[in-house]
């Protein structure tokens, strides 16, 4: 890609005997928001260290703006980062903080007094320059910390975790102030998240990564919907997975329950006879009330709990092969049902995904 | 209070003034009006002061010893932090062996030290010399320095010099920007130490100084071998005092530290 603002090539990391990172291809394009999403120890933040340089790989090259940057100090690189504990300067106030790149650069004091200004009126923090970073809540010390990192205009941010320390609805605020910024900058943003929602919420592309390797990357619609490993399923959204026997391959498919009742599915991948997980998100499966229709699949069950979560109710399921999740909208008028009761459940041949169960 | 409680207190109390005595009793005996050591000391004036102030010997052997302090300070401060900051930061071969070595004196006796400097500045034609007693005195006060700025940098994040990195600061950036800002009340408690211990150092200054360089505490040691001089409780009080206020100055200065956080 002649475009792209970082391309790794076949970069690999390992730390002694660990391996933090397998040989991996990444490529990023100019403008775009990408989101490293993973557990604890996938590797993301040291792929976001191989980007900024400090820490080198082991293997491969790493390409910034189509320049090979493999050996280049950080300092050369004109990177931003924002760390998740966000490293203000503590014997600096605000305002000195902010200006710190651009005193490395040399710019005149004028000038680092006209953009140090514009761009905390930016971050939405005007008033609080002459401040200490441990002056300010956490939500301020994050914009602070946004603040420095714009103020000098680099064409590549990256993220660590930024919002980590923040509570729910802070950091809900603070993904929606991210992407206005990123819209508003035209830059180019790569953000590490554990947490799915957020990488759903704000990424253009999510790389999701496993021990260490690129499990999938594809538009935040792609990964939910189209997961492609039984990983990638379960880390994304919430997944009701069933075990199951291939049956019939191809498109439409179909895969046999423990207890031998056949499942339709859109389409299957696996050769007949494989072992397979059956897939299905909540908001795709209906507890069935009545001879309902629409569904292409109805199974009987038992009940065992339902949870209200505010506007939804989650019914728990248990059916041959593992328990089903059948999520509706929580009226007053919905009919009530009780642990242990027997059930039906019911949902589309399309929204049953079938993936092969892991070793 | 639990009567258990009282008796440890108690006991210490006790313990603390049985070894902080010796160094009280010179006080009175500094006021005594007498040219004799005499305690306790039956008249009060301050003649052994003038005494003190006047002799000539004495007052070069007490800027000798303001001299030797104060560069040996200098020294210490200069070779100590980036020390420091190298071997806390840096991941270099041989890391772990340069650190044995830069703290070393504090294991060895100061007497072999002192010997050891003795025979090397001798063999160098350095014996005698101020320089010879700086370097000695440096050796001694390094580590402290080290190890006081080592404890800082353990609490200092290492990630602000990775960030300071990142924005485009080099090395020595960092470092003066950086490092040393957040460094700076580490620096002044092992200044402080550095020049208390030069200045109360006998063991290496005997070994090292010569005629005209005699730093105050090997003044004084000769003083007690050839002539039991009623100036020594004016010295000592002085000595004391001098310690009290470069430590106090040193703790008001570590709580401004943590009460600015
Ligand atoms: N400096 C290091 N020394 C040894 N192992 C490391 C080091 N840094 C990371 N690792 C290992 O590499 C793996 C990936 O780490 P990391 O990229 O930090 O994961 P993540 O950011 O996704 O939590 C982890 O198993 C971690 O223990
Ligand atoms: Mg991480």
């Amino acid at each position: 890609m002649a475009d792209a603002m970082v391309r790794l090539e076949r970069c690999a990391k390992h730390y002694g005997a660990a391996q933090a990172l397998f040989e991996t291809d990444l490529s990023v394009a100019a403008g775009e928001f990408v989101t490293l999403l993973g557990p604890s120890g996938s590797g993301k933040t040291t792929i976001l260290n191989l980007i900024a340089g400090t820490v080198m790989p082991t293997a491969g090259r790493v390409h910034i703006e189509g320049r090979d940057v493999t050996g280049m100090p950080v300092e050369k690189r004109g990177l931003g980062m924002v760390f998740q504990n966000y490293a203000l300067m503590p014997h600096m106030t605000v305002f000195e903080n902010v200006a710190f790149p651009l005193r490395v650069r040399r710019v005149p004091e004028a000038e680092i007094r006209r953009r140090v200004g514009e761009v905390l009126d930016l971050v939405r923090l005007p008033g609080l320059a002459a401040r200490k970073p441990r002056q300010l809540s956490g939500g301020q010390q994050q914009r602070v910390a946004l603040a420095r990192c714009i103020v000098y205009n680099p064409p590549l941010i990256l993220m660590d975790e930024p919002l980590g320390a923040l509570d729910k609805k802070l950091r809900e605020q603070m993904q929606l102030e991210i992407r206005r910024l990123h819209a508003a900058l035209g830059v180019t943003m790569i953000y590490v998240t554990h947490d799915q929602e957020e990488a759903l919420t704000m990424s253009d592309r999510i790389v999701l990564l496993n021990h260490g390797r690129i499990e999938q990357a594809g538009t935040p619609d792609e990964i939910y919907f189209r997961p492609r490993t039984v990983f990638a399923a379960g880390f994304l959204g919430d997944s009701s997975m069933l075990d199951a026997t291939v049956s019939a391959s191809g498109a439409p498919g179909r895969v046999t329950l423990s207890d031998g009742s056949a499942l339709a599915a859109a389409r299957c991948d696996l050769p007949a006879g494989a072992r397979a997980k059956a897939i299905l998100r909540p908001e795709n499966v209906s507890l069935l009330r009545d001879a309902g229709t629409g569904h292409d699949a109805a199974v009987e069950g038992r009940l065992i709990d339902s949870i209200v979560l505010g506007s939804v109710v989650k019914h728990h399921v248990e059916i041959a092969g593992g328990t089903v999740i059948a999520q509706e909208l929580n009226r007053r008028d919905r009919a009530a049902v009780r642990p242990g009761d027997r059930v039906r459940v019911g949902w589309r041949a399309e929204d049953l995904l079938v993936l092969a169960a892991p070793d | 209070m639990p009567r258990q409680s009282l008796l440890t207190i108690a006991a210490a109390w006790a313990c603390y003034a049985f070894l902080i005595a010796p160094s009280l009793i010179v006080i009175p005996m500094s006021f005594n009006n007498s040219s004799e050591l005499i305690f306790p000391p039956t008249t009060f004036s301050l003649r052994l002061y003038r005494e003190f102030v006047g002799g000539a010997d004495w007052m070069s052997a007490t800027r000798q010893s303001f001299l030797v302090a104060s560069l040996t300070t200098a020294v210490s401060v200069a070779v100590g932090i980036p020390a420091a900051y190298a071997l806390a930061r840096a991941d270099f071969p041989g890391r772990r062996l340069l650190g044995m070595v830069l703290l070393a004196p504090m294991l060895v006796p100061t007497i072999a030290v002192a010997l050891g400097l003795y025979l090397y500045f001798s063999s160098l034609g350095l014996s005698g010399s101020t320089l010879a007693l700086v370097l000695g005195h440096s050796i001694l006060t390094v580590p402290f320095v080290m190890v006081i700025a080592m404890a800082s940098l353990r609490h200092i994040d290492a990630n602000l010099e990775v960030a300071a990195k990142v924005m485009g600061a080099g090395q020595m950036t960092v470092f003066r920007r950086v490092v040393l800002p957040l460094l700076a009340p580490a620096a002044v408690a092992g200044a402080l130490f550095a020049f208390l211990i030069s200045f109360d150092e006998v063991v290496v200054a005997w070994f090292v100084s010569g005629i005209g360089t005699a730093t105050l505490p090997v003044k004084m040691y000769s003083a007690i071998h050839w002539e039991v001089s009623p100036v020594l409780p004016v010295v000592s009080t002085l000595l004391t005092g001098l310690s009290l206020v470069v430590c106090t100055a040193g703790a008001a200065l570590q709580k401004k530290d943590r009460a600015d956080g």
